[in-house]
């Protein structure tokens, strides 16, 4: 933002101080209903300055819809959302100023490279050469320095998708919304994009509020991630604390790969956690969620596959499961195994070699997982 | 009509037909010419009839002579009604586009219950039989006295002209992205530099599309322009109309092939457009599109 700042048409010196500690874009208990069905429900978080916050879920989730409201394209029902501490919820989207990337670029085909940077400036009344010297400079930013001339369709993806980066930071936006920015690109171009998007956040110390379903794209660049499903938030945390510490079935399972073991709670014990029995009558400890009473009367216990011992004879953990090794694949960095536990599947991680040797389909074996690796959850209907 | 519907069709679809296999398209060949022969004949007789020396109409003309031009040129009946045509085309046009490409822009990518009515209300004078229209027209304009005025003509004709350039401005607003619309906003254009940096660039191929369907429509109109004729406002197809009654001289036939000579251009026009769209068209699809 400083690189910009003498050149800044809106913020003032008083509002970039303040704006340190303030959050960028504030979503308050915001809702969005079509003929009944609530497609948000009740959305409410912060965007803080410099953040990159992303809304992860499914399609469907209402992860879009609610960036859409922030943006300005579809009025909520309820709520208010308020951009650099003011209330946008009667403003267009060309007063939210709010830069915006769309999965499909969005680029005019009429206009160059550099007049499709321009634009936001020509849209402020910035002077000519004031508006060329910025988009030039922001070109050169996002790494399409002497692209200025070209026409967006003489551009690959990847060059497209740098363009509308630019033009959507060359008027100093108070964040950047990108609304499944990679989701057109090939695998290569997406992971380096996203590294790319992310220097750029750093960099530019810009508040970036990220849409995607792909839960490896939240985890890559997000200092936080909100979880969504059925129009609501279901979790928000930093992408370690959702991996070891969700709060729903429905969490565990979306970020990354998880087992989940029925069980009954039996009572809880000291420092957060409770004594479980699984259905074959083995006990076993498994961590509480944290500030969240279980009310429900069915439990799971998730434990990631990688945190699943193969225990040798005298080992013991927390939570032990007789087992059988029904099949491996060696994935090279390490192995896979789908073993047959509990009557249902258990799939477990393990890096082969000095840790212990491959086990042969067929092999009955005992695996174990510590407490702090079993997290306890509620099944809710759904989630 | 028969040339504005032929070129409609191919704006509709003009992607079909690049990758025909050889074979299949002899066989098109073989059963599309005879029908194109049958449809263009009765238009091409006429031209040979208005080179004829004498002075009354036959076919085959007995020898080459242009007199009949030459004619048609000093009579000051003839100017004036080209005159007044053009006139009359001049107005449908300017607010058939106007009309046309409003009601695409305003319904494009807007879904509501009723829109089907809507459009169909927009394109309906296509179909509407002219002479009710011609009817209905006389009775209105009476009322204004505006009966026998070239703005009268040029006011019904926008009615038809208007479907058209809806249609084509419709069709080239087809691949236009949503997404430039709300990224425009976004970046901080308001509704009137929408219209000029997003919909106009995509709008302005069926803009010249409309603007030749909509003048060719009006300019060959004979119905209506018939019903509000008046003394300082008779289009060309009704000097025709009228003059026919009482004498079968060349001049009509030279008129007729100067009618077909303008029509030809237009559609010229039209296709250099769409080639030249299609060209460059198909290279934005294509990327645009991963």
């Amino acid at each position: 933002m400083t690189a910009f700042g003498e050149l800044s048409s809106t913020t003032t010196p008083d509002r970039a101080a303040a704006r340190s500690e303030a959050r960028d874009i504030e979503v308050s208990d915001v809702c969005k209903s079509y003929g009944g069905a609530n497609a948000v429900d009740g959305v409410d978080f912060s965007l803080q300055h410099g953040e990159f916050l992303t809304l992860l879920g499914p399609s469907g989730s209402g992860k879009t819809t609610t960036l859409l409201m922030v943006a300005g394209f579809e009025q909520p029902t309820s709520g208010d959302i308020r951009v650099a501490g003011r209330s946008v919820i009667h403003d267009p989207p060309q007063r939210r100023n709010l830069g915006v990337v769309f999965q499909s670029y969005a680029l005019f085909p009429h206009m160059s490279v550099v007049e499709n940077v321009e634009f936001p400036l020509t849209m402020r009344g910035v002077a000519r050469r004031d508006r060329r010297d910025r988009a030039v400079d922001i070109l050169d930013k996002v790494g399409l320095a002497g692209f200025d001339q070209r026409r967006p369709r003489q551009l690959s993806g990847g060059q497209q998708q740098r363009v509308a980066l630019a033009r959507a930071l060359v008027f100093e936006p108070d964040a950047l919304l990108l609304d499944e920015p990679l989701g057109a690109l090939d695998k290569r171009l997406r992971e380096l994009m996203q590294t790319e998007i992310k220097a750029l956040h750093s960099r530019m110390g810009i508040s970036v509020l990220y849409v995607t379903h792909d839960q490896d794209e939240a985890m890559t660049m997000s200092d936080r991630i909100a979880v969504m499903c059925d129009g609501k938030i279901v979790q928000l945390g930093a992408p370690a604390d959702l991996y070891h510490h969700p709060v729903s079935p429905f969490v565990a399972q979306f970020l990354g790969d998880t087992n989940l073991l029925a069980c009954t709670r039996q009572a809880s014990s000291e420092q957060g956690r409770a004594q479980v029995r699984y259905t074959d009558g083995s006990c076993g400890l498994a961590r509480e969620v944290r500030d969240h009473p279980p009310a429900a009367d069915a439990f799971q216990v998730s434990v990631r596959p990688e945190r699943v011992d193969v225990l040798q004879a005298g080992e013991t953990r927390e939570n032990q499961l007789e087992a059988t090794v029904c099949d491996r694949a060696f994935l090279g960095s390490h192995a896979r195994y789908v073993l047959h536990a509990l009557g249902q599947e258990l799939m477990i991680k393990r890096v082969e070699g000095e840790r212990g040797p491959a086990l042969q389909p067929g092999t009955a074996v005992t695996v174990g997982w510590s407490a702090d690796d079993a997290q306890l959850l509620a099944v809710n209907d759904g989630q | 009509m028969a040339l504005g519907e032929a070129t409609l069709a191919s704006t509709a679809a003009p992607t079909r037909g690049q990758r025909g296999k050889r074979s299949r398209s002899f066989v098109l060949t073989l059963v599309c010419s005879p029908i194109f022969v049958f449809l263009a004949l009765p238009t091409a007789v006429v031209i040979p009839m208005a080179f004829t020396p004498r002075r009354y109409l036959e076919f085959p003309p007995s020898g080459l002579s242009g007199h009949s031009f030459a004619n048609l040129a000093k009579d000051e009946a003839w100017t004036s009604a080209a005159l007044t045509s053009v006139k009359v085309a001049a107005i449908a046009v300017l607010i058939g586009l106007v009309m046309g490409a409003s009601a695409a822009i305003a319904l494009h990518g807007a879904k509501f219950r009723g829109k089907g009515l809507v459009v169909g209300v927009i394109v309906a004078p296509i179909v509407a039989p002219l002479i009710v229209l011609g009817l209905a027209d006389y009775q209105f304009f009476a009322r204004f006295q505006l009966v026998g005025t070239v703005l009268a003509i040029g006011l019904a004709h926008s009615v038809i002209a208007t479907p058209y350039a809806y249609l084509t401005v419709e069709a080239s607003l087809a691949g236009l992205d949503p997404a430039l619309v709300r990224s425009a906003r976004s970046l901080g254009a308001g509704h009137l530099a929408v219209l000029r940096h997003v919909y106009l660039p995509a709008i302005r191929p069926g803009l010249l599309a409309g603007a030749a369907f909509a003048f060719a429509v009006s300019f060959d109109e004979a119905v209506i322009a018939l019903f509000l004729q008046g003394p300082g406002a008779t289009t060309l197809p009704v000097k025709m109309f009228t003059d026919i009654q009482y004498e079968l001289s060349p001049k009509i036939a030279a008129v007729s092939s100067m009618l077909v000579g303008v029509a030809t251009l237009v559609l010229l026009v039209q296709v250099l457009v769409l080639l030249r769209r299609r060209g460059s068209g198909a290279t934005a699809t294509t990327v645009g599109t991963p």
